[in-house]
């Protein structure tokens, strides 16, 4: 089985307000003919603006909002892809319209097996 | 979650947006307009966020009035006066308009209708009204209106924002007019369709896509209209068959390169058969009763042109009835070309020159110009197409011209 890699797809802000119902289908399109081309595995859009980060501090747990406040741009989601190295990953994500929208984060799923 | 390599229907969005609309103002009232608007919005593009990543899905439609109606359900149960109209929210969002008893498509085009007659009120300004009907059931944005009427972006923003406030200050509310008033708003409304038609098909062979969506969304609507048990008759037939007999040769009216190609010159292959039978279908329909308007003449002619032989002599006399009841230079115009099919160009030259009232109109100049190169003169033809060149038309037509004007040397 080809290798799998995770692609966290972050962007920079919220599209205009007025955007058009027809731009939005053209939008959906695009991706939809994106994954469909690349075989990917659809994957899930993270809520905006909560989330929560904790860590243990000594014998505490400490709980803050997340994600952090500095980060300009946000995870919007995620989705998968098989690809048979970093190279091909990155080669397939070239024309991925979510990059007109903001970047890919490509991380490759490490299996015991490889 | 998806199977399909086919994605979504053409328009798929702009539809839904214009059936929950006019359906959420039916629940929320008329003075709501504007949160109906935002609620749809935000369902849009909630979907957009979602799909993107999750696929789309097998129903999308029903997606997507699931997504409006939850945000609906959000702002209702923040507003006292709003939580009485949950009950009614969730029935009317929560049908699966696929349902094969048609019950839940019946009311969405009912729906659809009322915000049509909602929007041609006569305390609506004539300009707002088409502006207002594809803001709303059209699911139009302000920008693609803007570009389709080649207005700036505020005045078709102001248009729509005094049109909501004069529904709220006026009261106008969401219901079918009554039997009095219903005639002449149906009337406002057709003429409001026809100008939509008109803009996107003249406009056709312009630069801009969503010109050409004009003209399938009037069709739309107007189908709507006609097939509406108390809003339908005879005239609303025959403006949908007028604009499918003129929509079916869209094909043709272009060709390969891009080039605008008139009537005369078209490859009628090209012509969508389909669209051209249910025009006349509708035809018929509108020959029922007495009612003889100028949209079933003006459909007539465009029928007439349909045939192999184009009976010109018929053609003439519907014009003449057309200009009885409703004299305009353009219609005159019209009928000048087909006297000149008949009795030869100096028939038609003379014809055009008679007109009074067409001012620096593109057209005439430009069959000036043809009818001159027909009848032989080429260096009269040349000066009405230079002169042509210089008024206001679309890039198609200006390079229609430059090829004519070649043909002049």
């Amino acid at each position: 089985p080809m290798p799998q890699f995770v692609l966290m797809l972050r962007d920079s802000g919220a599209f205009p307000a007025d955007i058009s119902a027809e731009e939005i289908q053209a939008i959906i399109e695009r991706y939809h003919a994106w994954i469909q081309k690349v075989r990917g595995v659809p994957g899930q859009k993270l809520r905006d603006g909560q989330g929560r980060v904790i860590m243990r501090n000594g014998s505490k747990l400490a709980v803050t909002d997340g994600p952090y406040a500095e980060s300009k741009e946000v995870l919007g989601g995620y989705m998968l892809i098989e690809a048979a190295d970093y190279d091909e990953a990155v080669r397939l994500c070239n024309d991925c319209p979510h990059l007109d929208f903001g970047s890919i984060e490509i991380r490759e799923v490490d299996t015991a097996a490889q | 979650m998806t199977d399909s390599l086919h994605g979504l229907v053409d328009h798929l969005f702009r539809h839904s947006s214009g059936q929950m609309v006019a359906t959420l103002t039916r629940i929320l009232g008329s003075d709501h307009l504007a949160l109906a608007e935002e609620v749809v919005q935000d369902a849009l593009v909630k979907a957009m966020q979602q799909w993107t990543l999750r696929g789309v899905p097998d129903d999308p439609v029903a997606w997507l009035f699931q997504i409006a109606r939850n945000g609906a359900l959000d702002h209702l149960r923040r507003q006292a006066s709003l939580r009485q109209k949950e009950a009614d929210l969730i029935a009317a969002f929560t049908a699966r308009p696929a349902e094969d008893d048609g019950g839940f498509a019946h009311e969405l085009r009912d729906d659809q209708l009322r915000m049509m007659l909602m929007c041609c009120h006569p305390a609506i300004p004539g300009k707002s009204r088409i502006a207002l009907t594809l803001k709303t059931v059209g699911g139009f944005s302000v920008d693609e209106i803007a570009r389709a009427f080649l207005a700036s972006r505020e005045t078709i923003a102001q248009r729509i924002v005094r049109a909501k406030r004069l529904i709220r200050d006026e009261r106008i509310a969401f219901e079918m007019p009554s039997r009095d008033e219903l005639p002449v708003r149906l009337e406002s409304l057709l003429q409001v369709l026809y100008l939509m038609f008109n803009e996107g098909y003249s406009a056709h062979t312009g630069d801009d896509l969503v010109r050409a969506d004009l003209c399938r969304e009037a069709i739309r609507l107007a189908a709507i209209v006609a097939d509406h048990a108390v809003a339908g008759g005879p005239a609303v037939h025959a403006l949908l068959a007028l604009m499918l007999l003129q929509a079916a040769r869209l094909p043709a009216r272009t060709d390969a390169a891009g080039e605008l190609v008139i009537l005369a010159e078209q490859d009628r292959s090209r012509w969508d058969t389909a669209m051209m039978a249910e025009g006349l279908r509708r035809l018929d329909r509108a020959g029922v009763g007495e009612e003889l308007t100028p949209y079933h003449l003006e459909a007539a002619i465009a029928a007439s042109h349909a045939s192999e032989n184009v009976d010109w002599s018929q053609v003439i006399e519907l014009y003449d009835a057309l200009l009885a009841i409703r004299p305009s230079p353009v219609v005159a115009l019209n009928r000048a070309v087909a006297l000149a099919m008949t009795g030869g160009p100096a028939s038609g030259i003379a014809a055009i020159e008679s007109i009074e009232g067409l001012g620096d109109y593109l057209p005439r100049s430009l069959t000036l110009g043809q009818l001159w190169l027909r009848a032989g003169d080429a260096g009269r033809a040349a000066r009405h197409f230079r002169h042509a060149l210089t008024l206001p038309g679309t890039t198609p037509a200006k390079r229609f011209l430059m090829r004519k004007l070649g043909e002049c040397t």
